[in-house]
């Protein structure tokens, strides 16, 4: 690693591109890339990106360089997801934890958030070439008006991509975007659009932040902790957890690779606990439609009507009502980011 | 006849007493996750016997398709027997009681450590206990008009009703080689330490010790 100093590492704050000029990754990388991909590739990788400030103490840099040099880093992991078809990523950008940092730290991390978002519009016909579709999960409205307009003009002007997503969780906690789920589901009941008994896994997931985006199979936490503070709890059930022993700045594509064969290795025996849960998850919703149209039935005098065509017809109603609602919950966060957004 | 002396043949509650004062820090409440394809009762028994010594008040089972929660009977009595098996002298008190089909078992063990509680769960009790608490709140027009605030989250957790009156799990020991939790209380394990452990099949005390060490010894920063 080439020596620079402090002063050196500080004017490259702020102008790393998303998506810099590649070198080539060699012959050794390439092959072992190809190997990589006889096996099943994760379709979606989440990384918890830990340790930028503590690498920056170890290098002697300051805080702000350590998360600077994070932020290169996941541009760095971008191209490899790219080059092995990994179709969806989603990063742990910032935790509604962290608005308890000092205060200089939060405005150091929102300035340059803003930053690298503005960075993005400037990078536009890139982002269409890949065909990338920006997400941001989180409470945007807790962020500093000035970055919510930049994250806003971001989605707005990927969204008509499909063939990747990058998903940001920005003021984000799993356990803030579960109730915040249940609540829309509250005003889904209290305006009658939804029953309690329509609430089912599928529904509350739709219903989350991440209710467009698949479920993470493999997920990448570094820095040596072994927890996942608050990210994507409900997402991550059934996906493949790996623990790295580096600092998000020093993770290398050899501790990618070898994440991914942890994930080949567990991928049959998480395929069938999944599988598992998909089948109690059915069985479930069977007995709750069982019972709910009969009891329907039942209010409504129906003796004569045969009990298959009652269930039958109890949950198309109820998969009308539910896709009328999810219709209703996109629309309403469709029109959040519009009105946020600056652009035409 | 055994070849290879299980190190847990020589140990007695008293020196697993005398190992838990030299920890720093012992969770309140620890999961128990295996993801293997067999169980053994005797080796399960063994972990909960010391996680009592060690003075770990709070034991959640669990295995996906639920057959620690149908052996539970089993296991308690394995419990019973190691426990007398390490402390011949002293008696040890179980009452077992079942709770809408979680069933707890109340071991008090006197002089040695609090009471500890047995909690076994399966695939119900992760994500569709989630569904259930959401089913009950969404009813209640309060939470309709309240803000996502920390009351808000409180309130969800403490109408779980898997772990309900249980603080969250700060350690999580996973027994198996897959690496993915299979849906072990989602919502709960916001903050856990996850160890890893290839199988509890002959596990020796030496490694479950290992692990509680290594969990005295880490430090959380919370965001901070």
């Amino acid at each position: 690693m080439a020596l620079t100093t402090r002063s050196d590492r500080g004017n490259q704050e702020s102008n790393s591109a998303w998506f810099p000029e590649r070198k080539d990754p060699g012959f050794i990388q390439k092959f072992c890339c190809k190997v990589i991909k006889a096996g099943e590739i994760p379709k979606h990788v989440a990384f918890i990106m830990d340790g930028n400030r503590r690498y920056a103490l170890k290098m002697n840099y300051s805080r702000i360089i350590g998360h600077s040099m994070g932020f290169d880093k996941l541009a760095e992991t971008l191209e490899w997801c790219l080059d092995l078809g990994i179709k969806e990523v989603t990063v742990y950008a910032f935790s509604i934890e962290n608005f308890k940092r000092s205060k200089k730290e939060v405005e150091d991390l929102m300035k340059l958030a803003k930053g690298k978002f503005d960075r993005l519009l400037l990078e536009r016909d890139k982002i269409d070439k890949h065909g990338i579709c920006i997400r941001i999960f989180g409470d945007i409205s807790l962020l500093p008006p000035d970055v919510q307009v930049a994250v806003a003009n971001t989605v707005k002007i990927s969204r008509h991509n499909n063939r990747a997503f990058l998903n940001v969780c920005l003021a984000y906690t799993a356990r803030n975007e579960m109730t915040n789920a249940m609540k829309e589901l509250a005003i889904g009941v209290e305006n009658q659009m939804l029953r309690p008994s329509d609430i089912c896994e599928d529904l509350l997931e739709k219903c989350m932040y991440t209710g467009e985006a698949t479920q993470p199979d493999l997920i990448i936490r570094t820095s040596g902790e072994v927890r996942l503070s608050d990210f994507l709890l409900w997402q991550s059930a059934y996906s493949c957890l790996t623990f790295l022993d580096v600092y998000w700045p020093e993770f290398t594509i050899w501790n990618f690779l070898w994440c991914i064969i942890r994930f080949q290795l567990s991928y049959q025996k998480i395929k069938d606990g999944k599988q598992y849960n998909n089948q109690m998850k059915e069985h479930l919703q069977h007995v709750s439609d069982k019972e709910n149209a009969l009891k329907e039935a039942c209010m409504a005098g129906e003796v004569n009507t045969n009990m298959d065509d009652i269930i039958k017809r109890y949950r198309q109603e109820r998969e009308k009502r539910v896709n009328k609602f999810i219709n209703y919950l996109h629309n309403k966060r469709l029109e959040f980011v519009n009105a946020l957004s600056n652009l035409d | 006849m055994n070849f290879i002396q299980n190190p847990g043949s020589l140990i007695d509650l008293s020196s697993i007493h005398r190992d838990s004062k030299r920890m720093k820090q012992i969770p309140a409440h620890i999961g128990l996750v295996v993801v293997e394809d067999s169980i053994s009762c005797k080796d399960i028994a063994k972990v909960i016997v010391w996680s009592i010594g060690i003075g770990i008040p709070c034991v959640t089972l669990f295995d996906q398709k639920g057959w620690l929660k149908e052996m539970r009977h089993k296991i308690n009595q394995e419990v019973t027997n190691y426990y007398n098996l390490l402390l011949s002298k002293e008696k040890t008190k179980m009452v077992l009681s079942c709770r809408n089909g979680i069933a707890l078992a109340n071991i008090s063990i006197p002089g040695y450590s609090k009471p500890i509680r047995l909690n076994f769960l399966s695939n119900s009790d992760g994500r569709q206990d989630i569904v259930t608490a959401a089913q009950k709140l969404c009813s209640d027009s309060n939470f309709y008009h309240a803000t996502v605030t920390d009351q808000e989250i409180d309130r969800v957790t403490s109408t779980l009703h898997a772990t309900h009156g249980f603080p969250d799990p700060e350690l999580v020991i996973k027994f198996g080689d897959i690496d993915s939790m299979l849906g072990f209380l989602p919502w709960q394990i916001r903050l856990t330490e996850i160890t890893s452990l290839l199988s509890h099949w002959n596990l020796p005390y030496s490694l479950f010790l290992n692990v509680i060490r290594d969990y005295s010894n880490c430090q959380q920063r919370f965001g901070k």
